[in-house]
């Protein structure tokens, strides 16, 4: 797995065309600002060997809305059945993007303080799982992890 | 040559920029030209005004200040070649160009006019230096127009990035070098 993250409208999407996607033409992209429904892992049907995620915290917000679970149901639920796939052949990737939404301002809103809360845990468990982890800064990039560890 | 430094609010981003734009002045005909974006709103926005103001008075007596919250392009032809231009911020400048009249906003229009103006303000000058804001780390909000400020701020940020020769991040008054040197 490869964690794209960073501040919202900072380039990460075009971060992952260039670096990941543009090289292969095979890849199939899960736009979560524009479909949130979240029958969007259809692990078994996947063909293409580049997955990749955006808006990966939409996801998160959808879930905690409709099962009222947390981050951690959130990453074996959806995720790990990813992961698994991926790890079947060397050439299959998974990319997850995240906007970071972690150090503003408190929010007044309950629900949202929940997402914020339980997305910084879900982005603690991503980097774990992560092979790697770049952070975009306005279209510069910086790698926080390479390799397992 | 353009300079962009961004960082969180208070980081010490004016202070920084007013340091390289001090340290690289040519020779006595290179002017500092303070280029302040803020309009007087209230108490508070007066209150940040002069404690900006007091600041580069109490540096030394090379600052010109120009306040011109809108219509940025108008200054270009008073520059000089060796002037070094510090432009304090994106972010109240964009604003003022998308609510200054309540008219209704067309990005591309923003967006292309500021590029454009940024262009020759760096055209006309030694050195252009532009402070901005990083303020897209918590929840994007849902209101229309905020979210269409962001956007279009973001869009900027990544541009001015890519197109200067030096890029700072400042973060709790430290410098983080994203891009260049250090001048």
């Amino acid at each position: 797995m490869y964690v794209v993250t960073g501040g919202a409208f900072n380039g990460k999407k075009d971060w992952v065309l260039a670096e990941f996607v543009l090289t292969s033409n095979r890849y199939e992209w899960f736009d979560l600002y524009k479909y949130t429904a979240y029958e969007w892992l259809p692990v078994t049907e996947l063909e293409n060997n580049i997955i990749v995620i955006q808006g990966i915290e939409q996801g998160l917000k959808q879930t905690l809305a409709n099962d009222k679970k947390d981050a951690s149901h959130f990453f074996n639920q959806y995720l790990l059945p990813l992961l698994k796939w991926e790890e079947v052949n060397v050439d299959r990737k998974v990319i997850i993007i995240g906007t970071d939404i972690t150090k503003g301002v408190v929010p007044l809103n309950q629900e949202t303080r929940e997402w914020r809360d339980e997305t910084g845990r879900l982005y603690q468990q991503l980097y774990q799982n992560a092979e790697e982890v770049h952070r975009i800064w306005f279209g510069i990039s910086q790698q926080l992890k390479s390799g397992r560890s | 040559m353009l300079t962009f430094i961004c960082g969180g609010v208070r980081s010490g981003k004016s202070r920084i920029g007013e340091n390289i734009a001090e340290k690289n002045r040519i020779t006595n005909e290179s002017r500092l030209i303070y280029l302040a974006t803020c309009r007087y709103t209230d108490e508070e926005m007066i209150k940040r005004i002069q404690h900006h103001k007091l600041d580069r008075r109490n540096r030394n007596g090379y600052w010109i200040t120009i306040e011109q919250p809108t219509n940025i392009d108008t200054i270009v032809g008073r520059l000089k070649k060796k002037d070094i231009v510090f432009l304090d911020c994106l972010t109240t400048w964009l604003s003022n160009e998308m609510f200054y009249d309540y008219s209704d906003i067309c990005s591309n229009h923003i967006k292309h006019y500021m590029k454009e103006t940024v262009e020759q303000l760096e055209a006309s000058c030694a050195h252009l230096i532009i402070i901005s804001n990083d303020i897209f780390h918590e929840p994007v909000p849902v209101h229309k127009e905020t979210y269409l400020y962001m956007q279009i701020l973001g869009e900027l940020h990544q541009y001015f990035v890519q197109q200067a020769k030096n890029v700072i991040e400042m973060e709790a008054g430290k410098p983080l070098l994203r891009k260049g040197e250090y001048l």
